[in-house]
């Protein structure tokens, strides 16, 4: 595991308190094996849910910004068939169950493929990138 | 098979240890002892976990990795996220336990075993 430990939660959480208001941490699971975080935040009037699960098998997370509990966008590597159709095409079905970084827009009514996420670019993103994302919702 | 490790200890325990006979024996079973109770712990926290997904979704972790997975049932993740939009970070959640529970399982049958 990429050395992700109290530490690594330390420097995580001071990054959420510094960027969000009203952070509560619904999940705090810490092992030598296991790093799993929750947290439900707030970013100007948008409900925001970060959650990162660093294990042996690599690292695993879900971003989602919220109003009024439907989802604006939200980022996530999980194993979703529409996301591993868009990356691998025609050749998708050799690609089952592989973990694709994706993007879903308002609603979750469209996918994007995206580069794999971490909490410092979903940070970045919501910074540089919501205002313009907004507009073409 | 065993291995020498150099592994400092407090000088109280190292004494304890040794009143207590063989202290090579004593060592083993100390550890043997403190990763079957972590170990049983992890167990318990996963399976509770575990038990609490496949409650929710109705399903095993296996039949849900099938169908979010795979464009074997396409209606699945259309109702699936008209009930839980934010299903990716359970999703993680399960595999993370499930994987867990397994390496746990293992590790202590290799103990026990011992």
């Amino acid at each position: 595991m990429e050395g992700k430990d109290e530490y690594y939660f330390e420097r995580l959480m001071n990054l959420i308190y510094q960027k969000f208001e009203e952070v509560v941490i619904i999940r705090k699971d810490i092992t030598p094996q296991v790093f799993i975080l929750e947290v439900n935040c707030i970013y100007k009037s948008y409900r925001v849910v970060i959650s990162e699960i660093v294990d042996l098998m690599g690292r695993k997370y879900a971003f989602y910004i919220l109003k009024d509990n439907s989802i604006i966008v939200g980022f996530d590597n999980s194993p979703d068939y529409r996301a591993i159709k868009l990356k691998y095409e025609e050749y998708f079905k050799h690609h089952y169950y592989e973990r694709v970084p994706h993007q879903h827009t308002s609603k979750k009514k469209g996918i994007y493929l995206t580069k794999d996420m971490r909490v410092e670019d979903f940070i970045e993103w919501l910074e540089q990138e919501l205002e313009n994302y907004l507009k073409t919702c | 098979m065993e291995t020498l490790l150099k592994v400092a200890i407090k000088k109280e325990y190292k004494d304890i240890l040794e009143s207590l006979g063989d202290f090579q024996g004593v060592v083993n079973n100390a550890l043997r002892r403190y990763v079957l109770d972590i170990g049983s712990e992890r167990v318990e926290k996963c399976e509770i976990e575990i038990k609490k997904l496949e409650g929710k979704y109705h399903c095993s972790f296996k039949t849900f990795l099938s169908k979010v997975g795979t464009d074997k049932d396409i209606t699945f993740l259309q109702q699936l996220e008209e009930k839980y939009p934010m299903w990716e970070s359970d999703f993680n959640l399960w595999e993370t336990y499930i994987t867990e529970l397994n390496k746990w399982k293992e590790k202590m049958s290799i103990i026990l075993k011992g």
